[in-house]
């Protein structure tokens, strides 16, 4: 076995970006997550134990009764580590020091969610500094244009979308009966939601805020004859948004973007150059002796084990004839050690390597990190 | 905005244990998804494969995107140990054989002659004593084990008693409890594979064999019968064979179980059915399986102290109003600052990481506050 030192230029690491898409569609207050329907399971309506349209945290607790379910905890010490469920005074108060134990609860899930604000709300103000910060893109992103009025916040979690949503990949669409009465999309990607050439809203790509102010009329549904608009959009699926009303059966929307998502890769080149590794120290690389491999000669001054002779494995078409011989050497695997010569990594191909002294090679070794 | 170095006294590293508990109950092992289009009906949560070599249990129906891997099965026997067996043609002795010296060679090492050690059962190997010569292999998947089982957490329900068709309808006086009794004080280290402690077995009266006295620990005036292994950082089980043999030399029960409709006992499925079938003997008697995980948390506090006499100003714009100090109404008033966010430089003032606090918290001369900034990774 040899060692060879990695150069800069033997290693090298690269971010492969994705684009994953979503799709979420809400009617009559139920949300579909990439048109999936919620497999029924003997415990729930849902086998991951979250509510239709959720993401499950780990997908542990598959179809498992509440008594069943895997949980965490962790004893209470000195570091305070705690849920974020516990609050502070739930930890001082009702957990001690003597090996108290803290327990949360799976499943943990994330999904959109939908909040009306009439009237001058803390939240929009929250938002202050990122909507005037995003005006270098559009004016319409300027917080006097959603300060006391009608607006439609949608928050979309960072588990859906990474990093951030990608620019101009977000669609809104208003149903009614099926057919598509209001589209709106950043075409220009500069997170202007346009329908017919109207703003209609803001995307906020990195927070995953959707902001809707949009008032005018997409068209009518049901007997009553009810508005649809913007601000609708997606009514359903806020707290305390009754679906009583036969008329909103006829609603639906849907919400297209593409988040992303970033995956470091490295890759190291390993060469084998032409003159070097060939020589094993595998006991197999050595002929099969009839006397000891322990057999030595030592005395005061020496130590000399007996002669042993490299197995010939060149190839031959003939069987009766011993062909002239090379060292040859198949490698099997390769082995990345530290600078401390610990093993880190092992890198196995796939079938071995016949290496002869005048070939070399270049291994590519990849990693996702 | 003000820089203050911390020295070493200001930052500390700490380790803390998060645990899972995981409950693995037999209905999942043994049969909660049967398909009963076929007969008879096989789970469809248990993926078996042509090579035979081990199955694998998931958590829902494999072929569903949920299902979680939960673990594997296989079982082992000692070159040694079957030299002496006559196999039948369905027996797999090369694949045991291979299996068993697989994960001996990668759990229990090589002795000093170079020769793959075999399981140990009590894990003094310099003492020699019993070893384990044939066994159920359970690699715990990854998602469950995390960094390694808590120690003392581990415990499994196994049906000894008559053999019934339908699995789980067991005769609690039946069961027999498999722990790692006294694990976290009690471990061996002498595996390359990390740490493993003894897998003890006890019962009702009258199920296991009091007269396998070499197999007996006795712990605080009751006897406990060691059946097996368990390796806590790889997450595997190593669970004798004789835990259904009533064999006078080295079974662990009173009365032999069938374990299967065939009426074939452990040495008889060992020599003659497949690893397939003997996972489905063992699969068939498991009532339940728990124990706790550990994931290190690794952190650390920075202990970022405000004095009296410091960061009372802020050079935030919003601090002055016509060039004036806008918290004060009078000359004299103490300077007060807000403090928003702690931030984290390295030793060329770049920003590393930013701590917000919930709250603005007001300083002014008279008090002094040390905050915690946690980075937990």
């Amino acid at each position: 076995m040899s060692y060879f030192e990695l150069k800069d230029n033997d290693v090298f690491v690269n971010t492969i970006e994705a684009y994953p898409d979503y799709r979420l569609y809400v009617h009559s207050g139920t949300l579909y997550l990439n048109d999936h329907q919620a497999v029924s399971g003997t415990y729930s309506d849902n086998i991951l134990g979250v509510p239709e349209g959720y993401v499950s945290l780990f997908e542990y607790n598959v179809n498992r009764d509440t008594s069943d379910r895997i949980y965490p905890f962790v004893v209470k010490g000195g570091h305070k580590q705690s849920f974020k469920t516990v609050s502070k005074t739930q930890f001082n108060t009702e957990f001690g020091y003597g090996g108290d134990v803290i327990t949360g609860s799976y499943n943990l899930s994330a999904s959109i969610s939908r909040e009306t604000m009439t009237s001058p709300s803390r939240k929009l103000r929250a938002l202050k500094s990122s909507l005037n910060h995003y005006s270098f893109w559009s004016q319409s992103f300027k917080f006097e244009n959603y300060d006391n009025r009608s607006v439609t916040m949608i928050n979309i979690p960072s588990i859906f979308y990474g990093s951030s949503i990608k620019k101009g990949t977000v669609t809104l669409k208003s149903f009614i009966s099926g057919t598509v009465v209001g589209e709106a999309t950043d075409a220009n990607k500069r997170g202007e939601l346009v329908h017919d050439g109207n703003i209609i809203g803001n995307v906020l790509y990195d927070e995953g805020i959707i902001l809707l102010s949009g008032s005018e009329t997409l068209g009518t549904f049901g007997p009553g004859s009810m508005d649809l608009r913007w601000i609708d959009f997606a009514y359903g699926i806020g707290d305390g948004e009754p679906i009583s009303s036969v008329h909103l059966l006829s609603a639906s929307f849907s919400l297209d973007f593409q988040g992303t998502s970033q995956l470091q890769n490295m890759t190291i080149l390993a060469k084998a150059p032409e003159g070097m590794l060939n020589h094993s120290n595998n006991p197999t690389y050595i002929q099969k002796s009839g006397d000891s491999l322990l057999q030595i000669h030592t005395s005061s001054y020496e130590y000399i084990e007996k002669k042993r002779f490299v197995k010939n494995v060149v190839h031959s078409e003939q069987t009766d004839v011993e062909p002239l011989f090379n060292k040859e050497t198949y490698i099997s695997k390769i082995c990345i050690y530290d600078k401390d010569r610990r093993l880190i990594g092992i890198c196995k191909l796939a079938t071995p390597i016949r290496k002869t002294e005048v070939k070399e090679y270049l291994f590519k070794m990849k990693i996702d990190l | 905005m003000t820089f203050k170095p911390l020295n070493e006294n200001d930052i500390v590293n700490t380790r803390t244990l998060l645990h899972e508990a995981i409950p693995l109950t037999g209905t999942i092992v043994t049969g909660s998804y049967l398909d009963t289009s076929v007969t008879p009906a096989e789970p469809t949560n248990v993926k078996s494969y042509s090579h035979g070599m081990f199955e694998t249990i998931y958590d829902y129906a494999y072929l569903s995107s949920s299902a979680n891997h939960i673990f594997d099965m296989t079982f082992g026997i000692s070159s040694q140990a079957s030299s002496s067996l006559t196999f039948a043609a369905a027996g797999m002795p090369t694949k045991k054989r291979n299996i068993y010296g697989q994960m001996s060679q990668v759990l229990m090492g090589y002795d000093v002659t170079g020769s793959v050690q075999r399981f140990d059962e009590d894990g003094d190997l310099l003492a020699g004593g019993n070893k384990i010569e044939h066994a159920f292999i359970l690699p715990f998947s990854r998602l469950l084990v995390k960094d390694e089982i808590k120690k003392e957490t581990f415990s499994m329900r196994l049906d000894v008693g008559t053999y019934v068709a339908a699995a789980q309808a067991f005769n609690a006086a039946d069961l027999i409890t498999i722990s790692d009794l006294g694990a976290s004080n009690e471990y061996r280290v002498n595996s390359p594979a990390g740490e493993y402690g003894i897998l003890y077995a006890t019962g009702s009266n009258g199920v296991l064999n009091t007269a396998a006295t070499t197999h007996i620990q006795n712990f605080g005036g009751d006897n406990y019968w060691r059946c097996g292994l368990i390796f806590y950082q790889a997450g595997i089980i190593v669970l004798t064979g004789s835990v259904f043999s009533n064999d006078a030399a080295d079974g662990l029960l009173v009365n032999p179980v069938v374990l299967d409709s065939l009426a074939n006992d452990i040495d008889a499925m060992m020599t003659d059915l497949s690893i397939d079938d003997m996972n489905e003997a063992l699969r068939h008697r498991m009532d339940n399986i728990q124990f706790n995980n550990t994931t290190e948390l690794n952190s650390t506090v920075y202990f970022c102290r405000v004095n009296h006499n410091e960061f009372n100003y802020s050079s935030n714009p919003t601090y002055l109003e016509n060039s004036r100090i806008r918290v004060k109404t009078q000359a004299t008033d103490d300077p007060v600052a807000y403090i928003t966010t702690v931030g984290l430089y390295n030793d060329r003032n770049e920003l590393l990481a930013t701590a917000k606090l919930s709250e603005a918290l007001k300083k002014s001369p008279s008090q002094e506050f040390t905050i915690r900034a946690r980075l937990d990774y």
